[in-house]
């Protein structure tokens, strides 16, 4: 399978800090990958660079194309949101739809239509008088009308109340992800999404922390909850880290055998938001 | 690349696809200009009313002291000086409606690679297929060919209100019949207006060019830089002595019309003082103006400055950190 997008020490530095420090990774067409990191570990510049929005040193090539130099011919098959709504205030509704029409030749437009007759949206209105909870349903309604084949978002439903959020992953997951598309997600709110995600990618100052298929990480991790007393045994297999809940236990291994640690204790498959925590935690420590 | 291409659904819905020209992306970038400044338009259109709806406010209720250019010209006009009056009131018009133009244009220019940064709306625009250095060129262009020549077919339809307006004065006698319509002379002053409007286009074009680039390369107020900067870079320049920055600039300013032959306005006003019309267009000199060296010096110039406008938004990145 092709690499849609494949990374090769990715550096960059704003002054003494390193906002990507070699970072290398690759993802694979037709995957919903979440890129997960705590603030400022990078992940806005990885994605900004991968979008040719930033200079960068390192090899990156996306769609098979060089972002730095082959920008324009990229957003072809490239779409994106950035963090919070940044469609221009003074825009009407219509005017998304005419200006999208007239530069895009992927833009359907019956279908960002189709879109937002199903919301509150007025095609008169402009995007200041939306709330913001609007705003993203405008965005997502052009962006669910351009036939892209990597679709990038920058923590595309923050500020957002939960309905809002869960209608847009639901939107995005049901009426746009297909076999031949791939989603890159940056979020804060792990725990909503991860069941979306086929693929996570940790980076932690700048650099790879994890990358994995969601699949492989049950192989990969466990998580033993034991109580506080049985917890020496299974201290001796190096946890890479441990927190205590409620006078027990939860202790995550990286490559030991679930035969070797379910006598143990409680075994199962950690999620992708403990998994974050531990891995960013453990990662810390040492 | 044949790998990617492999990817693309086939036969499927999702591979509708809509040929675009770059004439229609340019229109439609061309449009977004006027939706988010309404002023490029709006500005023009009111000037053009406020004059008309005045003019027709005199010839109603006013009586003859609205026509103060033509006093003297009572009576029988030879047939020389009525065409002379008819150029005059084709070419006034255009003055106010300029002016305004200038001035929108000015705040418009300084505007449009600065404000979406400052409002983060770039990231949206970058979103989506189109260059930056379309972009770039749609934002000049609106301002050195689609408005201007907006504005002089705006200030046509006015004249032609204004005429008959002013016939419509005649008729209640309250205006001299001194105006009489000969398409002959409005085909050759639009056509005269119409090579100043190209001369003008081609003068200002790196003035346009250099407020492109400070707009996209200030943090903030791009309008202070271009009015504190150039004053205190003034002041410092006359406290040794020189000036060579306001002859520079006003040089920028007129130096054109200079060489056309209109300096300080002086043939236009002279066209009023009676002298022949003839003279008037005939004095006029395309030929050195348009082969003036400091113009096409100015051209290239505007070349290097878009150049580097393109650059600054291709490469900045305002929100690292």
């Amino acid at each position: 399978m092709t690499a849609v997008i494949e990374a090769r020490e990715l550096s960059k530095s704003f002054g003494a800090s390193r906002a990507l420090d070699k970072l290398s990774f690759s993802i694979e067409h037709g995957r919903i990958v979440g890129l997960i990191g705590p603030n400022g570990a990078g992940k806005t510049t990885a994605i900004k660079a991968i979008l040719g929005l930033t200079p960068f040193q390192g090899e990156l090539r996306v769609l098979g194309l060089d972002p730095r130099t082959q920008r324009d011919a990229l957003m072809r098959d490239v779409c994106f949101m950035a963090d919070v709504a940044v469609l221009p205030r003074w825009l009407r509704v219509h005017q998304a739809l005419d200006y999208c029409s007239g530069v895009h030749p992927r833009f359907v437009r019956a279908r960002a239509e189709e879109f937002l007759r199903k919301t509150d949206i007025r095609m008169e209105s402009r995007v200041r008088e939306l709330s913001k909870g609007m705003v993203t349903q405008l965005h997502l309604a052009l962006i669910l009308a351009i036939d892209a084949r990597l679709l990038v978002l920058d923590e595309p439903t923050l500020g957002l109340d939960l309905l809002y959020r869960r209608q847009f992953y639901d939107t995005l997951l049901n009426d746009y992800f297909d076999k031949d598309r791939t989603i890159l997600i940056t979020t804060h709110q792990v725990e909503e999404v991860e069941n979306l995600f086929t693929d996570v990618i940790f980076i932690s100052r700048g650099q790879l922390a994890l990358s994995s298929s969601v699949e492989a990480l049950g192989g990969r991790y466990l998580q033993l909850t034991v109580g506080a007393e049985q917890s020496a045994p299974a201290r001796a297999l190096k946890p890479f880290y441990e927190r205590e809940v409620f006078g027990r236990v939860a202790m995550f291994f990286e490559g030991r055998s679930a035969a070797e640690l379910s006598p143990l204790g409680e075994l199962r498959t950690p999620s992708i938001a403990d998994l974050f925590v531990a891995k960013m935690q453990g990662t810390m420590k040492s | 690349m044949s790998s990617t291409t492999a990817n693309t659904p086939a036969g499927s819905e999702l591979s509708v696809q809509q040929p675009l020209t770059l004439a229609t992306t340019l229109g439609t970038l061309v449009r977004r200009e006027f939706w988010e400044h309404p002023a490029l338009w709006r500005a023009p259109l009111i000037i053009a009313a406020l004059l008309v709806g005045t003019f027709i406010i005199g010839a109603t209720t006013g009586g003859r002291h609205i026509g103060v250019h033509v006093d003297g010209w009572d009576g029988d006009l030879s047939p020389e000086r009525q065409l002379q009056a008819f150029a005059v009131s084709q070419i006034v018009p255009m003055f106010p409606l300029y002016l305004i133009m200038m001035l929108v244009l000015t705040f418009y220019l300084l505007d449009s690679l600065y404000a979406e940064r400052k409002d983060r709306s770039i990231l949206f625009w970058k979103s989506l297929p189109v260059s930056d250095g379309l972009t770039v060129l749609s934002k000049f262009l609106v301002a050195v060919v689609v408005v201007p020549v907006g504005v002089l077919v705006l200030a046509a339809a006015c004249h032609v209100l204004l005429f008959l307006v002013w016939k419509f004065g005649v008729l209640t006698g309250r205006l001299p019949d001194v105006l009489v319509w000969s398409t002959l002379m409005w085909l050759k002053i639009e056509a005269l207006l119409l090579a100043c409007l190209a001369l003008g286009a081609l003068w200002y074009a790196p003035v346009a060019a250099a407020l492109l680039l400070v707009s996209a390369w200030a943090r903030r107020s791009p309008v202070m830089w271009v009015t504190l900067a150039p004053i205190v870079a003034m002041v410092v320049e006359w406290k040794f002595g020189t000036h060579y920055l306001a002859t520079f600039l006003y040089y920028r300013s007129f130096g054109i019309w200079e060489v056309l032959g209109l300096g300080h306005g002086a043939r236009l006003s002279s066209v009023e003082n009676g002298v022949t019309l003839k003279a008037v267009l005939g004095d006029l000199d395309f030929t050195a103006a348009f082969t003036n060296l400091n113009l096409w010096l100015g051209v290239l110039a505007t070349a290097a400055l878009l150049y580097a406008a393109v650059r600054l938004r291709r490469y900045r990145d305002d929100s690292a950190g």
